[in-house]
Protein backbone atom coordinates (compact mmCIF):
# COMPACT_ATOMS: atom_id res chain seq x y z
CA UNK A 1 0.00 0.00 0.00
CA UNK A 2 1.34 3.18 -0.86
CA UNK A 3 1.42 6.56 1.18
CA UNK A 4 3.49 9.71 0.92
CA UNK A 5 5.89 10.43 4.05
CA UNK A 6 7.74 13.95 4.24
CA UNK A 7 6.95 13.82 0.52
CA UNK A 8 8.44 10.70 -0.20
CA UNK A 9 6.65 7.47 -1.87
CA UNK A 10 6.60 4.36 0.69
CA UNK A 11 5.19 1.26 0.90
CA UNK A 12 3.65 0.01 4.31
CA UNK A 13 1.68 -2.83 4.91
CA UNK A 14 -2.21 -2.43 5.00
CA UNK A 15 -3.33 -1.57 8.65
CA UNK A 16 -0.64 -0.49 10.23
CA UNK A 17 -1.09 2.04 12.83
CA UNK A 18 0.83 5.49 13.32
CA UNK A 19 2.82 3.68 16.67
CA UNK A 20 4.13 0.88 14.41
CA UNK A 21 4.53 2.71 11.65
CA UNK A 22 7.11 5.00 13.42
CA UNK A 23 9.19 2.76 15.19
CA UNK A 24 9.48 1.16 12.17
CA UNK A 25 11.25 3.87 10.86
CA UNK A 26 13.55 3.78 13.86
CA UNK A 27 11.52 6.93 15.93
CA UNK A 28 10.54 7.40 18.97
CA UNK A 29 6.38 8.26 18.95
CA UNK A 30 6.84 10.33 21.87
CA UNK A 31 9.44 12.62 19.71
CA UNK A 32 7.43 13.15 16.51
CA UNK A 33 4.42 15.33 15.99
CA UNK A 34 2.29 13.77 12.90
CA UNK A 35 0.47 15.37 10.63
CA UNK A 36 -1.97 13.46 8.82
CA UNK A 37 -3.50 14.79 5.82
CA UNK A 38 -2.64 18.04 7.10
CA UNK A 39 -4.14 17.30 10.21
CA UNK A 40 -2.62 17.05 13.38
CA UNK A 41 -2.63 13.93 15.54
CA UNK A 42 -3.20 13.92 19.32
CA UNK A 43 -0.42 11.75 20.74
CA UNK A 44 -2.36 9.79 22.47
CA UNK A 45 -4.60 8.28 19.42
CA UNK A 46 -0.74 6.98 17.84
CA UNK A 47 -1.87 3.61 18.93
CA UNK A 48 -5.55 3.40 17.07
CA UNK A 49 -4.80 5.88 14.17
CA UNK A 50 -4.82 2.95 11.51
CA UNK A 51 -2.91 4.77 8.09
CA UNK A 52 -5.27 4.50 4.98
CA UNK A 53 -4.09 4.01 1.31
CA UNK A 54 -2.70 7.20 -0.38
CA UNK A 55 -2.44 9.18 3.13
CA UNK A 56 -0.13 12.04 3.11
CA UNK A 57 2.37 12.29 6.62
CA UNK A 58 4.45 14.57 7.85
CA UNK A 59 6.80 13.79 10.35
CA UNK A 60 8.07 16.56 12.45
CA UNK A 61 10.00 17.00 15.28
CA UNK A 62 12.65 18.91 17.80
CA UNK A 63 15.59 20.59 16.26
CA UNK A 64 18.58 22.89 17.84
CA UNK A 65 17.80 26.32 16.88
CA UNK A 66 17.66 30.03 18.39
CA UNK B 1 9.38 43.38 39.94
CA UNK B 2 11.11 41.02 42.66
CA UNK B 3 15.19 41.73 42.40
CA UNK B 4 16.14 38.50 42.02
CA UNK B 5 13.47 36.42 40.34
CA UNK B 6 11.92 36.92 36.73
CA UNK B 7 8.46 35.98 36.40
CA UNK B 8 6.63 34.89 32.75
CA UNK B 9 3.34 33.62 32.94
CA UNK B 10 3.48 32.78 36.29
CA UNK B 11 6.58 30.83 36.28
CA UNK B 12 9.68 31.73 38.24
CA UNK B 13 12.98 31.64 37.08
CA UNK B 14 16.58 32.30 38.57
CA UNK B 15 18.58 32.56 35.26
CA UNK B 16 18.26 35.59 33.24
CA UNK B 17 19.81 33.93 30.39
CA UNK B 18 17.91 32.13 27.55
CA UNK B 19 19.78 29.93 25.36
CA UNK B 20 19.17 29.07 21.50
CA UNK B 21 20.27 25.81 21.49
CA UNK B 22 21.29 26.20 16.95
CA UNK B 23 24.68 25.73 15.25
CA UNK B 24 26.83 23.71 17.71
CA UNK B 25 29.01 21.65 15.96
CA UNK B 26 27.87 18.59 18.30
CA UNK B 27 25.05 17.91 20.25
CA UNK B 28 27.56 16.72 23.08
CA UNK B 29 28.86 20.50 23.04
CA UNK B 30 25.40 22.03 23.28
CA UNK B 31 24.42 20.24 26.49
CA UNK B 32 27.36 21.05 28.13
CA UNK B 33 27.69 24.47 26.61
CA UNK B 34 23.79 24.67 28.15
CA UNK B 35 24.92 23.25 31.42
CA UNK B 36 27.82 25.93 32.23
CA UNK B 37 25.37 28.82 31.03
CA UNK B 38 23.15 28.16 33.96
CA UNK B 39 19.89 28.75 31.66
CA UNK B 40 16.62 27.45 32.27
CA UNK B 41 14.86 27.91 29.31
CA UNK B 42 16.07 27.00 25.95
CA UNK B 43 14.82 27.79 22.52
CA UNK B 44 13.98 24.69 20.18
CA UNK B 45 12.89 24.44 16.03
CA UNK B 46 10.28 22.48 14.46
CA UNK B 47 11.38 20.83 11.26
CA UNK B 48 10.73 17.63 9.18
CA UNK B 49 12.32 14.41 10.41
CA UNK B 50 15.22 13.60 8.39
CA UNK B 51 13.87 9.97 7.33
CA UNK B 52 17.10 8.90 6.45
CA UNK B 53 18.51 9.88 9.35
CA UNK B 54 16.30 9.04 11.93
CA UNK B 55 18.99 8.57 14.73
CA UNK B 56 19.52 12.55 14.53
CA UNK B 57 17.35 13.27 18.08
CA UNK B 58 18.16 16.32 19.81
CA UNK B 59 15.81 15.17 22.81
CA UNK B 60 18.53 12.64 23.70
CA UNK B 61 20.62 15.72 24.85
CA UNK B 62 18.23 18.03 26.58
CA UNK B 63 16.80 17.24 29.83
CA UNK B 64 13.06 18.41 29.31
CA UNK B 65 12.66 18.21 32.96
CA UNK B 66 15.68 20.42 34.15
CA UNK B 67 15.02 22.77 31.02
CA UNK B 68 11.43 25.01 29.65
CA UNK B 69 11.42 24.23 26.03
CA UNK B 70 10.64 27.32 23.89
CA UNK B 71 9.63 26.43 20.53
CA UNK B 72 10.28 28.87 17.87
CA UNK B 73 7.93 29.78 15.01
CA UNK B 74 11.30 30.28 12.74
CA UNK B 75 10.85 29.50 8.72
CA UNK B 76 6.89 30.73 8.95
CA UNK B 77 6.81 33.66 6.61
CA UNK B 78 3.16 34.85 7.65
CA UNK B 79 0.88 34.81 10.62
CA UNK B 80 -0.77 31.21 9.30
CA UNK B 81 2.60 29.71 8.87
CA UNK B 82 3.85 30.44 12.59
CA UNK B 83 0.02 29.68 13.71
CA UNK B 84 0.62 26.42 12.67
CA UNK B 85 4.38 25.52 13.70
CA UNK B 86 2.70 27.01 17.25
CA UNK B 87 0.15 24.27 17.26
CA UNK B 88 2.62 21.30 16.20
CA UNK B 89 4.65 22.44 18.95
CA UNK B 90 2.24 22.18 21.12
CA UNK B 91 1.16 18.78 20.07
CA UNK B 92 4.44 17.56 20.84
CA UNK B 93 3.95 17.93 24.75
CA UNK B 94 7.01 20.52 24.59
CA UNK B 95 3.85 23.11 26.79
CA UNK B 96 2.42 26.33 25.45
CA UNK B 97 5.43 28.45 26.08
CA UNK B 98 6.24 30.16 22.37
CA UNK B 99 9.04 32.29 20.58
CA UNK B 100 6.61 33.66 18.23
CA UNK B 101 8.68 34.80 14.96
CA UNK B 102 8.07 35.88 11.59
CA UNK B 103 10.58 36.48 9.24
CA UNK B 104 9.26 37.00 5.72
CA UNK B 105 12.53 38.11 4.19
CA UNK B 106 15.53 35.41 4.32
CA UNK B 107 18.44 37.93 3.99
CA UNK B 108 18.03 40.41 6.80
CA UNK B 109 15.54 37.50 9.02
CA UNK B 110 14.08 40.83 10.68
CA UNK B 111 10.35 40.41 11.69
CA UNK B 112 7.20 41.33 9.89
CA UNK B 113 4.85 43.46 12.87
CA UNK B 114 2.34 43.28 10.94
CA UNK B 115 2.18 39.52 11.18
CA UNK B 116 3.65 39.33 14.44
CA UNK B 117 0.33 41.65 16.05
CA UNK B 118 -1.76 39.03 13.97
CA UNK B 119 -0.17 35.81 15.35
CA UNK B 120 -0.03 36.85 18.61
CA UNK B 121 -3.84 37.86 18.88
CA UNK B 122 -4.67 34.67 17.67
CA UNK B 123 -1.91 32.33 19.80
CA UNK B 124 -2.88 34.31 23.11
CA UNK B 125 -6.51 33.57 22.29
CA UNK B 126 -5.63 30.18 22.00
CA UNK B 127 -3.90 29.86 25.11
CA UNK B 128 -0.47 30.16 24.67
CA UNK B 129 2.45 31.96 26.12
CA UNK B 130 3.58 33.89 23.68
CA UNK B 131 6.86 35.85 23.62
CA UNK B 132 7.40 37.20 20.31
CA UNK B 133 10.42 38.04 18.86
CA UNK B 134 10.06 41.96 17.19
CA UNK B 135 11.96 44.69 16.19
CA UNK B 136 12.57 46.92 18.68
CA UNK B 137 9.71 49.04 18.44
CA UNK B 138 8.40 50.46 21.29
CA UNK B 139 4.71 50.98 19.70
CA UNK B 140 4.72 47.40 18.39
CA UNK B 141 5.72 46.46 21.85
CA UNK B 142 2.61 48.19 23.75
CA UNK B 143 0.58 47.00 20.98
CA UNK B 144 1.61 43.26 21.49
CA UNK B 145 1.41 44.01 25.35
CA UNK B 146 -2.38 44.84 24.96
CA UNK B 147 -2.58 42.18 23.05
CA UNK B 148 -1.69 39.81 25.63
CA UNK B 149 1.62 38.72 25.34
CA UNK B 150 3.73 37.48 28.08
CA UNK B 151 7.30 39.05 27.33
CA UNK B 152 8.51 40.84 24.54
CA UNK B 153 11.71 40.10 22.71
CA UNK B 154 13.38 43.25 20.31
CA UNK B 155 16.23 42.56 18.87
CA UNK B 156 19.79 44.19 19.90
CA UNK B 157 20.94 43.49 16.14
CA UNK B 158 19.55 41.57 13.50
CA UNK B 159 20.18 37.29 13.98
CA UNK B 160 23.64 35.91 14.13
CA UNK B 161 24.68 39.01 13.46
CA UNK B 162 26.78 39.68 16.62
CA UNK B 163 27.03 43.60 16.35
CA UNK B 164 25.62 44.31 20.00
CA UNK B 165 22.89 46.52 20.89
CA UNK B 166 22.41 48.55 17.78
CA UNK B 167 18.57 49.40 18.81
CA UNK B 168 19.87 50.56 22.27
CA UNK B 169 17.83 53.94 22.31
CA UNK B 170 14.36 52.18 21.43
CA UNK B 171 14.89 49.03 23.39
CA UNK B 172 15.72 52.05 26.33
CA UNK B 173 11.72 53.37 25.39
CA UNK B 174 10.26 49.59 25.35
CA UNK B 175 11.65 49.09 28.56
CA UNK B 176 10.82 52.60 30.22
CA UNK B 177 6.83 51.45 28.99
CA UNK B 178 6.91 47.73 29.78
CA UNK B 179 4.17 46.01 31.61
CA UNK B 180 5.95 42.44 30.50
CA UNK B 181 9.30 41.20 30.74
CA UNK B 182 11.52 42.42 27.98
CA UNK B 183 14.12 39.94 26.88
CA UNK B 184 16.49 41.10 24.42
CA UNK B 185 16.95 39.16 21.67
CA UNK B 186 19.39 38.16 18.58
CA UNK B 187 22.97 40.35 17.54
CA UNK B 188 24.38 40.17 21.12
CA UNK B 189 27.84 39.05 19.90
CA UNK B 190 30.23 39.25 23.16
CA UNK B 191 29.37 38.89 26.76
CA UNK B 192 29.77 42.75 27.38
CA UNK B 193 26.79 43.23 25.34
CA UNK B 194 24.72 40.80 27.20
CA UNK B 195 26.04 43.31 30.17
CA UNK B 196 24.83 46.09 28.34
CA UNK B 197 21.73 45.01 27.77
CA UNK B 198 20.74 44.22 31.50
CA UNK B 199 22.51 47.30 32.57
CA UNK B 200 19.84 48.77 30.80
CA UNK B 201 17.05 47.03 32.51
CA UNK B 202 16.77 44.68 30.19
CA UNK B 203 14.73 41.71 32.31
CA UNK B 204 16.85 39.06 30.55
CA UNK B 205 18.50 38.01 27.16
CA UNK B 206 18.60 35.05 24.60
CA UNK B 207 22.25 34.20 23.25
CA UNK B 208 22.48 31.81 20.75
CA UNK B 209 25.40 31.98 17.75
CA UNK B 210 27.52 34.23 20.57
CA UNK B 211 27.94 31.35 22.35
CA UNK B 212 27.45 28.16 19.82
CA UNK B 213 30.26 29.57 16.82
CA UNK B 214 32.30 30.63 19.55
CA UNK B 215 35.91 28.63 19.54
CA UNK B 216 35.22 26.93 23.57
CA UNK B 217 31.45 27.46 23.42
CA UNK B 218 31.34 25.90 26.98
CA UNK B 219 33.79 28.98 28.03
CA UNK B 220 31.33 31.37 26.49
CA UNK B 221 28.20 29.87 28.23
CA UNK B 222 29.74 30.85 31.65
CA UNK B 223 31.09 34.14 30.35
CA UNK B 224 27.96 34.89 29.09
CA UNK B 225 26.32 34.03 32.41
CA UNK B 226 28.78 36.11 35.06
CA UNK B 227 27.68 38.96 32.45
CA UNK B 228 24.14 38.57 32.43
CA UNK B 229 24.53 38.29 36.45
CA UNK B 230 27.20 41.24 36.57
CA UNK B 231 24.34 43.44 34.15
CA UNK B 232 21.50 42.69 36.62
CA UNK B 233 23.69 43.30 39.88
CA UNK B 234 24.80 46.97 38.30
CA UNK B 235 21.24 47.62 37.58
CA UNK B 236 19.79 47.33 41.18
CA UNK B 237 22.72 48.94 42.53
CA UNK B 238 21.88 52.25 40.77
CA UNK B 239 24.64 53.67 38.04
CA UNK B 240 25.64 57.41 38.38
CA UNK B 241 25.27 59.94 35.48
CA UNK B 242 27.84 60.41 32.82
CA UNK B 243 28.91 64.24 32.68
CA UNK B 244 31.02 66.12 30.66
CA UNK B 245 33.42 67.39 33.10
CA UNK B 246 36.10 66.26 35.34
CA UNK B 247 35.21 65.37 39.30
CA UNK B 248 38.11 64.77 41.16
CA UNK B 249 38.16 61.46 43.38
CA UNK B 250 40.80 62.22 45.63
CA UNK B 251 40.67 65.22 48.05
CA UNK B 252 41.37 68.39 46.17
CA UNK B 253 42.24 70.35 49.36
CA UNK B 254 44.95 69.41 52.13
CA UNK B 255 47.86 70.03 49.14
CA UNK B 256 49.39 73.43 50.73
CA UNK B 257 52.55 71.34 51.54
CA UNK B 258 52.62 70.60 47.90
CA UNK B 259 52.20 73.62 46.27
Amino acid sequence: MRIICNGEDHNIQEGLVLTDYLKSLGLDPSAVVVEYNGRIIDRKNYDSQVISEGAKLELIHFVPGG
Amino acid sequence: MNSTELIIADRKLRSRLFCGTGKFSSPELMAEALENSGCEIVTVALRRVDLHNTEDNMMKYVDRDRYLFLPNTSGARDSDEAVKLARLARASGAGNWLKLEVTPDPRTLLPDPVETLKASEILVEEGFVVLPYINADPILALRLQDVGVQAVMPLGAPIGTNQGLLSRFQIEIIIEQARVPVVVDAGLGLPSHAAEAMEIGADAVLVNTAISIAADPVQMARAFAQAVEAGRAARLAGAGRPVKESQASSPETGLEFLH
